[in-house]
């Protein structure tokens, strides 16, 4: 694992599917769990699940570690927060630009 | 959960009028006056001129006079036409409240990025300072026009 920045496009990517979104969810409050138990508990196959899982593992959204014969996946956080935070930078620069406009339309109407 | 787009608004004590000069300007970095000769409309194209950061290629989806801007650009790629994977759609929409406007941004489309994360990164950095120089050669105008009136 590299020190990267987060991959912000490849998070909404992968949490633009709600049956990803729906794994998520569930491993959130599972803790940990394998695909088979995942695919339990959703109307798709277990085939799907273990796509689906691979594509929030790229995304840094999940982790999974071998335990025995089974893989089990858990929820990790950081790439969700770095993301959050990342939205939350270009919230500030358009209330920066915004703020701009405010000035510059509020300047001119008082010159007149 | 992250949301795919990002909603910030502001009021300003100025008519709307004034507000759609300053959007105008902001958006395509010419005056109404200038924009005009271009017969911008809905689909068309228009090259802004954002200085050292390059120009870019805005594709219009919307523009109704006074009311609403919107349209699509690939921040991350200086000279390239905004495509559905390469670009955000920007949505600016004014509103009259009393004596005061209301201007409210949405920018979405974050989702279809599919570009490596160093573009992304590129892409982010590459606006903000796009943006902040684009604003202070914006308030030196406005500010020389005050002093000159």
């Amino acid at each position: 694992m590299t020190a990267r920045q987060p991959a912000v496009e490849g998070v909404f990517a992968a949490l633009a599917d709600s049956t990803r979104r729906r794994l998520l969810d569930l491993l959130a409050a599972r803790g940990e769990a394998t695909a088979t138990m995942l695919a339990s508990e959703l109307p798709v196959s277990r085939q799907a699940v273990v796509k689906h899982l691979a594509v929030l593992d790229s995304a840094g959204l999940v982790r999974s570690h071998r335990a025995g014969r089974e893989v089990r996946y858990a929820v990790t956080s950081q790439r969700l927060d770095a993301t959050a935070r990342w939205l939350t930078a270009r919230a500030l620069e358009w209330d920066r630009q915004l703020m701009t406009i405010k000035q510059l339309a509020e300047a001119s109407d008082m010159r007149k | 959960m992250v949301s795919d787009r990002i909603e910030r608004e502001i009021v300003i004590a100025a008519t709307q009028d004034r507000v759609w000069a300053e959007v105008i300007e902001f958006a395509f970095g010419v005056g109404e006056a200038e924009l005009a000769k271009h017969g911008v409309r809905k689909g068309s194209v228009f090259v802004a001129d954002y200085r050292i950061h390059g120009k870019f290629p805005l594709r219009i989806e919307k523009i109704e006079p006074k009311h609403h801007l919107s349209y699509r650009w690939a921040s991350a790629f200086p000279g390239i036409e905004p495509q559905a994977n390469n670009s955000t759609l920007i949505e600016l929409t004014l509103a009259t409240e009393g004596h005061e406007t209301r201007l409210r941004v949405v920018e979405s489309g974050f989702a279809s990025l599919d570009s490596s994360e160093e573009t992304r990164r590129k892409a982010f950095e590459d606006n903000t300072a796009g943006w902040a120089s684009e604003f202070e050669a914006l308030r030196k105008r406005a500010e020389l026009e005050g002093s000159v009136r």
